[in-house]
């Protein structure tokens, strides 16, 4: 098999329902749908971007993907060499071993660092648990990589705690941890929201650098489409669960297919006065998929609804695009 | 006749006491705004847009310290103001959209009533029944159903209790709103809404608006001229085009080619090296200097006054665009 067409992540027929319990005596009878049948590629050296608004399941699914949910159904393969292995099926040690290879970047750097740990502790961590490396082969690896994420000196930070760094830098120090172990796949759920804008294109342009560096693909996640405009080579938007549309970045963002997207696209505001945008022709904001009708998800909010809406809609591929809309059947 | 400004402030100086010391937060920052003008703040976090917000209602928290400046509305100074006369102002006067507006309204009472309460400070000798009327007629304006008054701010969306909140802020016809990041919790879609409900009553009401935002991007859609902030200082002012145009401040451009855009050509963003300055310690000169790459030996020993480059556009730089 020619290892070119074997991707780094493939996930299917994912899907992840937790259930609303009206009390704690009773068996839940309703469930979220948080993660509904999905599925997608991303091949060895790139990004995707998965965006969407809050509550449309995007963090579910990046933590589905570190296995820190097990899924209700689906598979998610990481290539292993030649082979694609499923994650969902592994337990233990095999499990601990994955780890290595698939990290994550929390979005709060104020809250995802411990306070107690020096950056030295915290970077060095994952080896620690992960057996790897002497006391000196850790300390070495820690100082090239904080030098890596731009913390230089290296010396300077090693024993200083969280509280003394900035927001960028402590986001630095959580990259530097998760690329510690050297995975080769990294979910960042929202790792640029909470720094402001000088601080948000530094650590951006730093994530790209190491990705192209180090052959790392991300799943990043966003709900601001310039930010996965500037960091990944494909984006796919969630709505209410589902991957209603998915595509690669500069084609989407100029020729979005699905209603949603098109919303999506024209709700962005403009850094740019000389530009006047078309409001949406949507309204209102996303509801709980609980139970949900097997319909179009976006049926209730959709401007251009017809009777064929009223079944669910097939997924279409089409010139290396993926739709899921009626309307491109 | 010359039309004077509904607003203006002159020089504020504010400073924060903390154990470590005194943090420069505010410093010498001057403007003026016209009746009906939408005037938006733009700058990074801990740069002063907040601490200027609460210093115009005289809502700064108890360690705060104005060491000069006048905040005239309509020629009056609010700074000299007592506590009970300020007190009719706020909200008659002036008001506010908060930040993280949607979870300041209290959950245990009804949404409308929570308005009817600034009513009943304010506007007392209207009957119970014209109240009410008020309220529903407040609702309308933003685009909630007059039914929803009755009910509890957790039946409510973020976006429509940011709404309520709005409506709140409106509610004694205030000639002057400041609007603290009332759209940075919210969805895309639900923030052009409120956005543009949000324009569409300043302009029906001519009301003059502050605008307090780190996104220059929602900034540039609603406000008519823009004041950039940096480390407590303002560091350019000019309207809105103008900013985006022709920027004269190191900062201002820095801060533009930072921003992602999903429209135009994809452009390569620029990076500030560096960190904004510790306010405890603010930086000799210019504030900016550390992080700018244009620095002169003058940024290093003199603050750059801010003086006017152009018609109607003001910056404080010593070696400008």
């Amino acid at each position: 098999m020619n290892t070119g067409t074997i991707p780094l992540v493939r996930v299917e027929g994912l899907k992840m329902y937790f259930p609303v319990s009206t009390s704690i005596m009773r068996q839940a009878k309703n469930f979220i749908h948080a993660v509904d049948d999905i599925c997608f590629d991303i091949p060895e050296g790139k990004s995707l971007a998965l965006v969407g608004e809050s509550g449309c399941g995007k963090t579910t699914t990046g933590k589905l993907l570190t296995r820190l949910y097990k899924p209700t159904a689906g598979s998610i393969y990481l290539r292993d060499g030649d082979d694609l292995v499923d994650l969902v099926t592994l337990k233990g040690k095999s499990l601990k071993r994955f780890r290595r290879r698939v990290q994550m970047i929390f979005q709060d750097p104020y809250e995802s660092l411990n306070p107690r740990l020096t950056i030295f502790e915290t970077v060095a961590e994952p080896l620690l648990v992960q057996h790897i490396g002497t006391l000196q082969e850790r300390e070495e690896r820690v100082v090239t990589l904080l030098e890596k994420v731009g913390l230089i000196p290296a010396g300077s930070f090693l024993f200083r705690y969280p509280h003394e760094l900035s927001g960028g830098q402590r986001q630095r120090v959580a990259i530097a941890r998760a690329l510690v172990v050297e995975p080769r796949f990294i979910v960042a759920d929202e790792p640029t929201s909470m720094l402001d804008v000088s601080i948000r294109t530094g650590v951006m342009a730093l994530m790209t650098d190491l990705a192209n560096d180090m052959g790392l693909s991300y799943l990043y996640i966003t709900h601001d489409l310039a930010v996965a405009r500037y960091s990944s080579q494909e984006i796919a938007v969630m709505y209410m669960g589902k991957i209603v549309e998915r595509g690669e970045t500069e084609v989407m963002l100029s020729n979005p297919l699905h209603p949603y997207t098109k919303a999506l696209i024209s709700a962005v505001p403009i850094p740019d006065p000389a530009i006047r945008r078309q409001p949406p022709t949507i309204k209102g904001g996303i509801s709980q998929p609980i139970d949900p009708l097997p319909r179009c998800r976006f049926y209730e909010r959709c401007p251009m609804q017809f009777s064929a809406c009223q079944e669910e809609p097939p997924i279409i591929q089409k010139d290396g695009r993926q739709v899921m809309c009626w309307l491109h059947n | 006749m010359v039309e004077q400004p509904l607003l203006s402030v002159r020089n504020l100086t504010l400073e924060y006491k903390t154990r470590k010391g005194f943090v420069s937060a505010v410093d010498d920052v001057s403007f003026d705004l016209m009746p009906g003008q939408a005037m938006g703040l733009v700058g990074e976090s801990g740069c002063g847009k907040t601490t200027i917000a609460m210093a115009l209602l005289r809502l700064s928290p108890d360690n705060a310290v104005i060491r000069d400046g006048q905040i005239l509305l309509d020629g009056q100074d609010l700074l000299c103001l007592s506590e009970h006369e300020m007190r009719d102002a706020r909200w008659a006067r002036i008001s506010m959209v908060f930040q993280a507006a949607m979870n300041s309204l209290d959950p245990v009472y009804r949404v409308g009533d929570q308005i009817i309460e600034a009513l009943d400070r304010h506007q007392n000798e209207l009957s119970p029944e014209r109240k009410r009327q008020c309220v529903e007629e407040l609702f309308q304006l933003v685009g909630i159903d007059s039914k929803m008054i009755s009910r509890y701010p957790h039946e409510f969306s973020g976006g429509m209790r940011q709404r309520a909140v709005i409506a709140m802020a409106l509610a004694c016809s205030p000639s002057m709103i400041i609007a603290d990041e009332p759209t940075t919790a919210l969805d895309v879609i639900v923030q052009d809404q409120v956005l543009r409900e949000l324009a569409r009553v300043q302009q029906q009401l001519h009301m003059s608006m502050i605008y307090i935002s780190h996104d220059i991007a929602v900034i540039a859609e609603v406000a008519d001229l823009i004041g950039v902030m940096y480390a407590g200082c303002m560091v350019e002012k000019a309207d809105t085009h103008t900013i985006f145009q022709s920027p004269r401040h190191r900062y201002t451009k820095a801060l533009l080619s930072a921003f992602p855009s999903i429209v135009g050509p994809k452009t390569e963003l620029a990076a500030l090296p560096g960190d904004p300055p510790d306010l405890l310690l603010p930086p000799s000169g210019c504030r900016f200097h550390p992080r700018c790459l244009y620095a002169v030996d003058r940024c290093l020993q003199e603050k750059p006054p801010f003086t006017q480059v152009d018609i109607d556009h003001w910056a404080a730089c010593w070696n400008p665009l």
